[in-house]
């Protein structure tokens, strides 16, 4: 039997071990929309991933005519899918709703750039919160962050409290590693004036 | 209060999800809405300091506060009191309130519906005000002025999202009837009827672990969780092997990686095909046994079964799904237009589908957190809208789990297809049993005249096109789950249909290694033991089909081994 894992859009996000984004994803349409991003990857990688199966004589299986995902689900591969999943949903929460504008391109160019960023530098964390603050700004993130428990504790992150793993990433400090980024092309600025929104650039 | 304090050095209140508030409700909202109305509510947390009784002033409890319009455009403030709360605390702030011009009311509403955020907080005597880290609100300069010699305490809050416990299911009761582990036709008919008269007595969906106990127990029928990684569907109703038995033990397979809401509802759907089309799985166990010494058997059974009930079985899903739907809504509640029809909301009576819709959206894992109140009543009907739409609009009808679901269940309100369905597997029965019997008896030598068979495959006329149309699919139809048929090894003819060796792994085998030896299915320890190859050379004018074990009966032979 050939060792191959079968990915529906009921199951996808069990099988990686993400039941928790159910939450983070708003509709049913944009889990169809992520499940269809993540079929297109993996086709990119198997064309006959897909493999052509029938029902048995003797017995009555419930399955929906669909596109399903039949990969070898390597460490490797898991990984990345997992990867693509979490820089969706940054990418669809920065959106503003045009979350079925975003292609398997632009995220899979938007992660090659956020793996050369600096988690111990607190920058992946900024980019993670943006989506979720009130006003995408400076002072949006800090709220969210500073206080809360690290994201990413095992990074030694420099603004991490060591005692209670708790984060002190202060205004200033997102602000200036805001300015950095913007420099690095990974956000953009959209006005002028405080408080200074801020966009992921894709 | 949460352990670190926030930027700006202040203590942070941590504030978890609240739905029902005792609102006071006012007419007449402005932007300046906050200075306006927090004087109001500070006076009565000083007259609530005041109070000689002291279960009214030895306490801690927030207000909120929010803007908010209502169907009739009307801008209003509510000022929202936790709920339950002291009834003389709340009297406090009514007494006051009611005599106000703008006062229009009070009651219980959801906070999200009123848009309410923290405002104050009294705390044992003491005047707690939010504000987020980085505001300088205008109303805190404000009250700074009204209240000079008050030292106001500040503090930000944080909102708690606290996992959802969600839970919208029911302890069921109990069956009063115990079937068979083994079952036939016979004991089906009797073990129908008691699980149909069991759905009747449902008053609300059970949850997949009751079901799978109550299906063990009571309907004779084992449930295992399948983990193997070529398992590519939902979930499968499987027999035990016949091998000339008269009884055979029934199973349902689901698929490990489903989350547990969905589980149910391929449960309780595979539990509904035995009730509904177990005479048809009857006969396709005895087709693919037949088929080991009668190849044609197996093409004609599919060609047979696609004429009668469609390609996927599309006739055979849909009866599935709408008795399955029983277990999702319960029997009382249909028509669902005796319940709508007694309905008023906001002036207008929802559809049965619309309320449908409603009921089933906390039984899937994809709605269950979505909340609709007042706030966002009108996304809620434009959402079944289009849902509705896109169903009709989706060539092939479903493409998701969900959307079969909710068509069968809406569909049940007008039409059930239990009856046409019903004819079909009569008129399939007929049709196939018919030509199984003759079948048998050529194997069995009582017809000695073999050409017939194949005569009355050839009286359709299409015989060998049909073949060649379908050959396709025919040389995948060995390939399934737990299945995999092998051509004989001297099939230099291309010969499409050849007699078959059924083979499982031996138990010291479990994995099914083609290396490793494979024994004849059904003979147990009296079959001799060989390799793939062994076998094909043993016998090379004979194809092989290998039935896999499955994951249950793999984890039973290594607990075995390792003992």
């Amino acid at each position: 039997m050939v060792n191959k894992v079968t990915l529906m859009r009921e199951n996808f996000l069990d099988i990686l071990s993400l039941q928790g984004v159910r939450k983070d994803l708003n509709s049913k349409n944009q889990t169809d929309h992520l499940f269809q991003l993540l079929y297109e990857y993996t086709n990119g990688i198997d064309e006959n991933q897909t493999e052509f199966t029938v029902s048995n004589n003797h017995e009555l299986e419930m399955r929906i005519p669909g596109t399903v995902i039949h990969v070898q689900l390597t460490g490797l591969l898991k990984s990345k899918l997992q990867d693509i999943v979490a820089i969706y949903l940054i990418l669809s929460g920065a959106s503003d709703g045009n979350w079925v504008k975003l292609t398997v391109g632009i995220i899979i160019a938007f992660l090659d750039r956020v793996k050369k960023l600096k988690i111990e530098r607190g920058e992946l964390c900024i980019i993670e919160t943006l989506s979720k603050t009130y006003n995408r700004s400076s002072e949006g993130d800090c709220i969210k962050l500073f206080g809360n428990k690290c994201l990413y504790p095992s990074s030694m992150c420099q603004f991490m409290k060591s005692e209670s793993k708790t984060c002190q990433f202060d205004e200033s400090s997102i602000k200036s590693t805001m300015m950095f980024l913007k420099e690095k092309k990974i956000l953009k600025q959209q006005n002028a004036i405080d408080p200074i929104q801020w966009a992921i650039v894709t | 209060m949460r352990e670190e304090v926030d930027p700006k050095g202040r203590k942070v209140d941590l504030f978890p999800k609240v739905d029902l508030v005792n609102n006071f409700i006012f007419n007449h909202a402005t932007d300046n809405y906050i200075s306006d109305y927090l004087p109001k509510i500070i006076d009565r947390l000083m007259d609530i300091r005041g109070s000689g009784n002291k279960r009214v002033r030895e306490r801690s409890f927030p207000v909120w506060i929010g803007r908010t319009t209502n169907r009739l455009d009307m801008d209003m403030v509510c000022i929202s009191l936790p709920h339950p709360i002291l009834s003389r605390v709340d009297h406090y702030f009514w007494e006051a309130y009611y005599k106000d011009e703008n006062y229009l009311e009070t009651g219980l509403y959801k906070l999200r519906d009123v848009q309410g955020v923290p405002i104050c907080r009294y705390d044992y005597g003491k005047i707690i005000l939010y504000i987020l880290p980085f505001e300088n609100p205008d109303w805190l300069k404000k009250m700074r002025q009204y209240y000079p010699s008050e030292d106001f305490e500040l503090r930000s809050w944080q909102k708690v999202e606290k996992e959802k416990k969600d839970n919208p299911y029911s302890t069921p009761p109990k069956p009063n009837f115990k079937a068979d582990q083994y079952h036939d036709l016979k004991s089906w008919n009797e073990n129908r009827a008691n699980i149909i008269e069991y759905l009747r007595t449902l008053t609300a969906p059970m949850g997949y672990a009751k079901l799978k106990r109550i299906a063990q127990d009571y309907f004779g029928i084992s449930v295992v969780n399948e983990s193997l990684p070529g398992f590519y569907k939902y979930g499968c109703l499987r027999l035990s092997w016949l091998l000339e038995k008269d009884k055979v033990g029934v199973r349902i397979l689901i698929n490990k990686h489903l989350h547990h809401k969905l589980k149910y509802i391929v449960l309780a759907h595979e539990i509904c095909h035995y009730v509904l089309h177990f005479p048809l799985l009857l006969l396709g166990q005895m087709v693919e046994e037949g088929s080991w010494k009668i190849p044609e058997l197996e093409w004609y059974f599919r060609r047979r079964s696609d004429h009668f009930f469609g390609k996927n079985n599309y006739q055979l899903e849909l009866d599935a799904n709408q008795l399955a739907s029983f277990f999702l809504i319960p029997a009382w509640m249909f028509p669902m237009k005796n319940i709508t029809s007694i309905i008023l909301e906001g002036g207008r009576k929802p559809s049965p589908t619309e309320m449908i819709w409603r009921f089933l959206q906390p039984l899937f894992p994809d709605t269950d957190d979505k909340e609709y109140s007042w706030v966002n009543w009108n996304e809620m009907i434009v959402t079944v809208d289009n849902e509705m739409h896109s169903f009709n609009n989706t060539k092939g009808g479903a493409n998701s789990l969900y959307m079969s679901i909710l068509n069968a269940t809406v569909l049940r309100e007008v039409q059930m297809v239990r009856e046409d369905v019903s004819k079909l597997i009569e008129d399939f029965h007929k049709d196939f049993y018919h030509y199984y019997r003759i079948a048998i008896n050529i194997v069995n030598g009582s017809e000695d005249n073999v050409d017939f068979f194949k005569r009355e495959f050839e009286a359709y006329g299409t015989y060998h096109e049909d073949i060649l149309n379908n050959w396709e699919e025919l040389s995948h139809s060995g390939q399934s789950f737990g299945k995999k048929v092998i051509p004989p090894l001297n099939n230099l003819e291309g010969r499409q249909f050849f007699k078959k060796i059924p083979l499982q792994p031996a138990i010291y085998n479990p994995n099914g290694d083609f290396k490793n030896d494979w024994k004849y299915l059904g003979l147990g320890m009296n079959s001799p033991a060989g390799t793939i190859e062994e076998w094909r050379s043993n016998k090379p004018e004979y194809g092989l089909v290998l039935y896999y074990f499955e994951s249950w009966q793999i984890n039973q032979i290594k607990e075995i081994n390792r003992w």
